[in-house]
């Protein structure tokens, strides 16, 4: 057997094992029902759902959602890694902002864009692409460090034109690097859509007033109401981005550069 | 021979008045915050057939020399030709470039690999099969054709981008130090291995090495090449025949080769290191 398959299989087994001690856990009533419920209620839970076609809609606007942040972070942090890999002063100054960039929930600017695009899909589609687009560009910028130079000689020597070049050999090279930043890319988007996704549901009230500013009221305003709603209850939060971005570029300051 | 086309009469014939690659007056300077003349002028006829090396100190220009060669860079002065055209910019039929670093695409098998260049111009399956597996058999890696680099040596993966290149049946291959990873056992093998495409094929090669030994025993002749900007200082005649191999290093004429090479070159090393 292979070291990958055995890899593959060791995952599984990881991930088996797991599961399987949370079923018992619940099975022998070491964690009551209302704390939580055992996996395999869940799984028999979810296809009841599913055949009686219950979740089907919310399903499917969440797979839009996710899937519409997902393409959109693919695109565009691939474009931007490209151009920031090529450009190592914009590199130098951006790489703090991408350092810190997780430190800010995308989904506080989730008032902000309703009051922007309206209550459609839209604004989740952008939270997702807020939270996906860097680690997609990390992805990019990692993979392309990485391409050895060579190999493009290579491309050179056998007269690749400059999209073939890129076809052949700087994608396959870049694709590890790619691949992660495509997962993480997926992970961030489809968590920042779901907790988005929560967001209005607690704060409603609050939404439905900025739709109807956005009717009824200058833009401007608009957008101070919902920058007003984004941080209300949220300065500590703040305080720890502000922080983190501070102290990410006293590094940057401090290596020189 | 039936996987490659026979140039050896071709070469027999040309070999004493048509040079097949010539340099005049050839200048690389580098600009930048610091500019940097890395090499020449360089004069410099390569004849059609011919194993020629190229030794010199480090940072001599060396590379620079074969990237202006194989028209990977423009010479900043001077014209580089090929067969009668002038090289400028790309690289032209007929030219294939073997480099020192590992060159072998990593997600692609041995056989992938070598037929790389011939699935690019578009020449048919039939014929690609029958070229990739002649140079794999020539390479000795018949074995591992399906295998992918990383299960391979360091000298089992220059000898595939040796392949890679030869099944394109360049006319002038230029090898830009491609044992310098190896150990000297290796080195030596790979040298017969080399020697014996070199005959079978009739190509013309140029060899960029730091080793002296190599291109004593490997070369028609060898230039030596002076410090940073480089330019030829020495032409050394091997004057071996063309049936040799890595048991000539014996030779009593192995060692005064090697010495008239060391005599010219440490000065120029010497002045590299700054002394």
């Amino acid at each position: 057997m292979s070291r990958r398959a055995r890899a593959a299989i060791l995952r599984v087994l990881v991930v088996a094992i797991f599961f399987g001690a949370l079923e018992a856990i619940c099975r022998l009533g070491l964690v009551r029902p209302t704390t939580l419920v055992a996996p395999s209620a869940m799984v028999a839970e979810l296809w009841k759902l599913l055949t009686a076609g219950t979740l089907a809609g919310d399903a499917a606007r969440t797979a839009t959602e996710v899937g519409g942040g997902f393409a959109v972070s693919v695109v565009l942090g691939l474009a931007c890694g490209a151009v920031v890999h090529a450009r190592p002063g914009l590199r130098a100054a951006i790489q703090p902002v991408l350092a810190s960039w997780y430190s800010v929930p995308s989904f506080v600017f989730y008032p902000l864009l309703v009051a922007l695009l309206g209550l459609t899909a839209a604004p989740l589609i952008v939270i997702g692409a807020i939270a996906g687009t860097p680690a997609m560009m990390i992805g990019t910028i990692a993979g392309l460090d990485r391409v050895p130079r060579v190999l493009l000689r290579v491309a050179r020597v056998h007269r690749l034109s400059p999209v073939a070049s890129f076809r052949l050999v700087t994608l396959p090279a870049i694709s590890p690097s790619l691949f992660t930043g495509l997962k993480l890319a997926f992970a961030y988007a489809f968590i920042s859509v779901i907790a988005g996704g929560v967001h209005p549901g607690r704060g409603r009230a609050r939404l439905q007033h900025l739709l109807r500013l956005r009717e009824f009221r200058d833009p401007q305003d608009v957008r101070a109401d919902a920058v007003r709603a984004a941080g209300r209850g949220r300065r500590e939060r703040w305080a720890v981005v502000v922080g983190g971005a501070h102290a990410a570029s006293a590094r940057a300051v401090s290596a020189g550069r | 021979m039936t996987g490659l086309r026979d140039l050896r009469s071709e070469a027999a014939g040309a070999q004493s008045c048509t040079p097949h690659a010539r340099l005049t007056c050839v200048t690389r300077i580098y600009q930048g915050a610091r500019t940097t003349h890395a090499l020449g002028p360089v004069d410099l006829a390569i004849n059609r057939g011919e194993f020629f090396s190229v030794v010199g100190p480090s940072g001599c220009g060396k590379s620079t020399l074969l990237d202006a060669l194989a028209g990977l860079s423009a010479p900043t002065a001077g014209t580089v030709e090929f067969e009668g055209r002038i090289v400028s910019g790309t690289v032209p039929d007929g030219i294939g470039v073997v480099f020192q670093e590992d060159a072998s695409f990593p997600w692609l098998t041995v056989a992938d690999n070598v037929a790389f260049g011939l699935r690019r111009v578009g020449v048919d399956a039939g014929e690609t099969r029958r070229r990739v597996d002649y140079a794999l058999g020539f390479m000795g890696l018949r074995d591992f054709a399906g295998a992918y680099p990383a299960q391979l040596s360091g000298g089992m993966r220059q000898r595939v981008c040796i392949a890679r290149t030869l099944v394109m049946q360049p006319h002038l291959i230029l090898l830009d130090e491609p044992f310098g990873a190896l150990d000297q056992q290796t080195r030596l093998l790979m040298g017969d291995e080399l020697l014996r495409l070199w005959r079978d094929t009739g190509a013309t090669i140029v060899l960029i090495t730091h080793a002296l030994d190599e291109a004593a025993m490997l070369s028609d002749r060898v230039g030596v090449m002076s410090a940073r900007p480089g330019r030829f200082i020495d032409m050394v005649e091997t004057g071996w025949g063309r049936e040799r191999d890595s048991r000539i290093v014996a030779a009593p004429e192995f060692g005064t080769v090697t010495a008239r090479l060391w005599s010219s070159l440490r000065p120029e090393s010497m002045k590299a290191l700054g002394r």
